[in-house]
């Protein structure tokens, strides 16, 4: 056979069964999937979840400070309280708690609970959970959560002993808590990750009990029974926990998945059951929404462009107002951001429950819009006129919009450069920078107009508030307002709600009419699940609760 | 060749140093620092934070640390994932790269051999055709869109491999034959032209002159001759296929290195910065210096260290 002809006919022979192969393989693929509307739960209650957008970076309570990590930590460990979806606590370790008169001391009272490997959880286990965390030496990055203890601020900057920092375990079910001001949302803050109890005598063996599934010990409805490095975590059921009959779930598995459209594809196939943005690629968000493939529930937090008050032309508050109401924000939502968000009338975002009313900030009486939702693109045009001639512009100055680097940032920026010019006139450079460098200026007041986001560390509306306080570290437009502070003061002096919403509407009022911060809407968190699996609980603040799910037959 | 050798090693070491010192300088001179969040965090709690990185210490003393820590193998701890060192990141993401690029590379070099030398023997026929034209859609389509259309296929469609994860060798298929579409390429094409070059030499006319069977005369004469300038780009691909695994990596949920490398810059992870650079440089180092012995394997007339020859 010549060299020629051998190299053909192996190729022919290569293509030809390659075909073969194909086909039968296409065959195979057109399996039937089984489908029942049966309500029955499934013998086997394992679901596979797509919650991990990468490994989780640390799951010590201490340590954790981002999503990936908390919906864990949340899932395997139980703090005082737990809190519902819409974030309103009820007891957890703790059966009950006594508040006194003035706010500022707390008496929690435990129920007899378990670590996963038997010991008794005490209130010891909480004092010391705490205090770790508060230890300069521990550099927890969210150790500020507690700094509304006593002393514990102090002894957080390394000015103060332990021993004078307000908790203290009375005996092994009886935990008292000492604040240095009244904060009505503590109890709530104590089902916040970062306040989660560790089990001192794992903790006090072994520095490093937190890094590793087989030293992890939780309280939790669940366990941590495998941690695979950048691969995947798989929790368990912990048959020691108080309320493990109402956990019906044998098994989570989470493998990580870095990559949406991958992630989307295998939810289809049926390797997932349930995800988050994880398996939702943003420019699918809207059309998987729209299929009611995917849905948004409404999260606490608002997407905004915050003014630097210190550079022109935004000293000029009625510039500032002018430049917010030639947004039009209900054709950001509906044309531009696309996964159900709602055009912001104000700062503080939907679902905020206001607690004296019992309903939420939006929803509750007295609340009034404060940005219309569309531009007001002639009222604009005159309150930029009367603000040019305040400062004495024959022009406007040049004005920059910054934000990082993000595509779906990227989209809104340029939504707003074109409203402000076809509402207001006004030529807006756009700056796109790397995130951190983005935010080092932003920190630096080397901004004019910068794109801001911002989510809530607790749930009561004083997080969105006492940001713009003057001496605020949180505060980059540099806003002070004297009539602000002193109702954001007041609110925080008394625990009587009534009082501290009023204060805290009344600053809102004055926060909208001074404009630092245009809020452009308000967020949500979208998910997808088989039809099969029931009772996710998705919380107000954008986490996720597996506690009493469970998969029906399918 | 020892004296050689032992030469060349306290070169690389040289090079290592230069290589680290410069990172570590560039590094610091980037805007934001491992702290830097858009919910800031107080004076006194990044103060906690720095003074467990050591980061308050002034810059010359952080860099004498670091160099002592490096001097013992320890590239430091993670900032970003708490729970992890550096060597941990290396140790557990390495072999997962390593097997994937070993893969890549193993088809890339074996099927782009072959093609190009059908199509230089077949030059201007319709084999020559079909490589070069698989060529041009391995250099000119990028791996991040030829891998979700092998997802669609293989995975989704017709059932035959894993869409995602790292369970197995089926795991490693789609992403390694997805990685290899680009050196699979530029190997066919160099190996064809250079076939090509080699057929055209006197020497090859004289060989079938002589009456040498045409196996024999494209196997010891032709390809030895062609392969040398294949060799030399098989470093540098190799590497390339290693570093610039990220995206294949994310694409099919592989819990490789690549993605620490480029996430490390924007989290300004530092330890992960100088470890990651550090141990990409040795590597690449290494695979020239084997490109080097392997050359004068190849090509007896290639001296190492001519100049001692003498």
């Amino acid at each position: 056979m010549s060299k020629s002809k051998w190299l053909k006919r192996s190729l022919a022979i290569g293509i030809a069964s390659s075909m073969i192969f194909t086909a039968a393989c296409t065959g195979g693929g057109e399996e039937s999937k089984k489908k029942s509307g049966s309500e029955e739960m499934a013998e086997e209650q394992v679901l596979t979840t797509a919650r991990l957008k990468s490994e989780p970076p640390a799951l010590d309570p201490a340590k954790a400070e981002d999503s990936s990590s908390g919906t864990i930590v949340r899932s395997v460990m139980e703090g005082l309280a737990r809190v519902d979806e819409n974030g309103i606590p009820e007891p957890g370790v703790a059966e009950k708690w006594e508040i006194s008169e003035d706010g500022k001391k707390i008496t929690f009272h435990l129920r007899d609970t378990k670590w996963s490997n038997g010991d008794a959880v005490t209130a010891g286990d909480f004092e010391y959970a705490w205090k770790r965390v508060l230890d300069p030496k521990t550099a927890a990055p969210y150790a500020y959560q507690l700094h509304y203890l006593k002393n514990g601020k102090a002894y957080n900057e390394g000015k103060g002993k332990a021993e004078d920092v307000g908790v203290k375990a009375v005996d092994d079910k009886t935990l008292e808590v000492e604040l240095e001001k009244p904060a009505p949302y503590f109890v709530s803050l104590t089902a916040f990750y970062t306040l989660m109890p560790v089990n001192k005598k794992v903790v006090e063996e072994n520095a490093k009990w937190g890094t590793e599934a087989d030293s992890y010990v939780s309280n939790g409805p669940f366990v941590l029974d495998t941690w695979e490095h950048d691969k995947k975590v798989v929790l368990k059921k912990n048959d020691n926990y108080y309320g493990k009959d109402r956990v019906k779930l044998d098994q989570i598995n989470m493998p990580v998945v870095p990559d949406e459209q991958t992630g989307l594809q295998q939810f289809d196939t049926g390797e997932f059951d349930e995800g988050d943005k994880t398996i939702i690629p943003a420019d699918l968000a809207d059309k998987l929404i729209k299929e009611e493939k995917a849905v948004a529930s409404p999260i606490i937090g608002t997407y905004a462009y915050e003014f630097n008050v210190e550079k022109e032309p935004f000293t000029n508050s009625k510039i500032r107002k002018a430049f917010s109401m030639a947004i039009d924000r209900k054709s950001i939502v509906e044309n531009v951001s696309l996964s159900g968000e709602k055009p912001a009338t104000g700062w503080i975002p939907w679902e905020m429950p206001d607690v004296h009313a019992e309903k939420p900030w939006l929803e509750s009486g007295d609340y009034k819009p404060f940005i219309s939702e569309t531009a007001q693109a002639e009222d604009a045009k005159k309150l930029l006129e009367e603000g040019m001639k305040e400062e004495g512009y024959k022009e406007l100055p040049d004005v920059t919009l910054s934000y990082n680097t993000s595509d779906g940032h990227k989209k809104i920026a340029e939504a707003v450069q074109q409203m402000l010019k076809k509402n207001l006139g006004v030529d807006v450079k756009l700056k796109n920078s790397e995130w951190k460098v983005f935010l080092e200026e932003k920190g630096n007041g080397d901004f004019q107009m910068a794109r801001f986001g911002w989510l809530p560390d607790y749930i009561d509306p004083m997080t969105f508030m006492d940001m713009y306080e003057t001496d605020s570290g949180q505060n980059d437009p540099s806003f002070s307002n004297k009539e602000y502070d002193k109702l954001i003061k007041e609110a925080k002096s008394t625990i009587d709600q009534e009082v501290r919403m009023e204060a805290m509407r009344k600053a809102e009022q004055v926060l909208m009419d001074e404009m630092p911060v245009a809020p452009v809407y308000f967020y949500t968190e979208s998910h997808m699940s088989k039809d099969y699996v029931k009772d996710v609980v998705y919380t107000v603040d954008g986490q996720v609760d597996f506690s009493e799910a469970y998969i029906t037959k399918h | 060749m020892i004296r050689y050798i032992g030469k060349r090693f306290i070169m690389m070491a040289i090079t290592l140093w230069v290589i680290a010192t410069l990172t570590f300088v560039l590094m610091n001179l980037i805007p934001g620092d491992p702290f830097t969040s858009e919910k800031k965090y107080s004076e006194e709690i990044l103060n906690n934070l720095r003074a467990e990185y050591n980061l308050n210490e002034p810059l010359p003393t952080q860099y004498v640390l670091y160099l002592k820590d490096l001097a013992q193998f320890d590239l430091g701890p993670s900032i970003k994932q708490a729970s992890r060192g550096v060597n941990d990141l290396i140790a557990e993401g390495f072999p997962v790269s390593a097997v994937l690029g070993i893969e890549a590379m193993i088809i890339a070099v074996i099927i782009g051999l072959f093609l190009g030398i059908i199509a230089s023997l077949q030059q201007n026929k319709p084999l020559d055709y079909l490589a070069m034209f698989l060529a041009v859609i391995g250099l000119s389509v990028p791996s991040f869109v030829i891998a979700p259309l092998f997802q669609k296929y293989f995975g989704v469609e017709w059932e035959l491999l894993p869409l995602a994860g790292w369970n197995g060798f089926e795991y490693t298929i789609l992403p390694a034959i997805a990685l290899s579409s680009l050196p699979l390429a530029l190997v066919t094409r160099l190996m064809r032209s250079n076939m090509l070059e080699v057929l055209g030499q006197d020497y090859i006319r004289t060989a079938r002159a002589k009456g040498l069977s045409p196996y024999f005369v494209v196997s010891r004469h032709t390809v030895r001759n062609a392969i040398l300038p294949v060799v030399t780009i098989i470093g540098p691909l190799a590497i390339g296929i290693l570093t610039g695994s990220f995206v294949i990596e994310k694409i099919f949920a592989i819990p490789g290195i690549g993605k620490h490398f480029v996430e490390s810059i924007s989290n300004r992870d530092y330890p992960v910065i100088m470890g990651m650079t550090i141990f990409y440089s040795a590597l690449l180092i290494m695979v020239n210096f084997l490109v080097d012995i392997a050359y004068s394997w190849i090509d007896p007339r290639i001296k190492l260290g001519g100049k001692e020859a003498k």
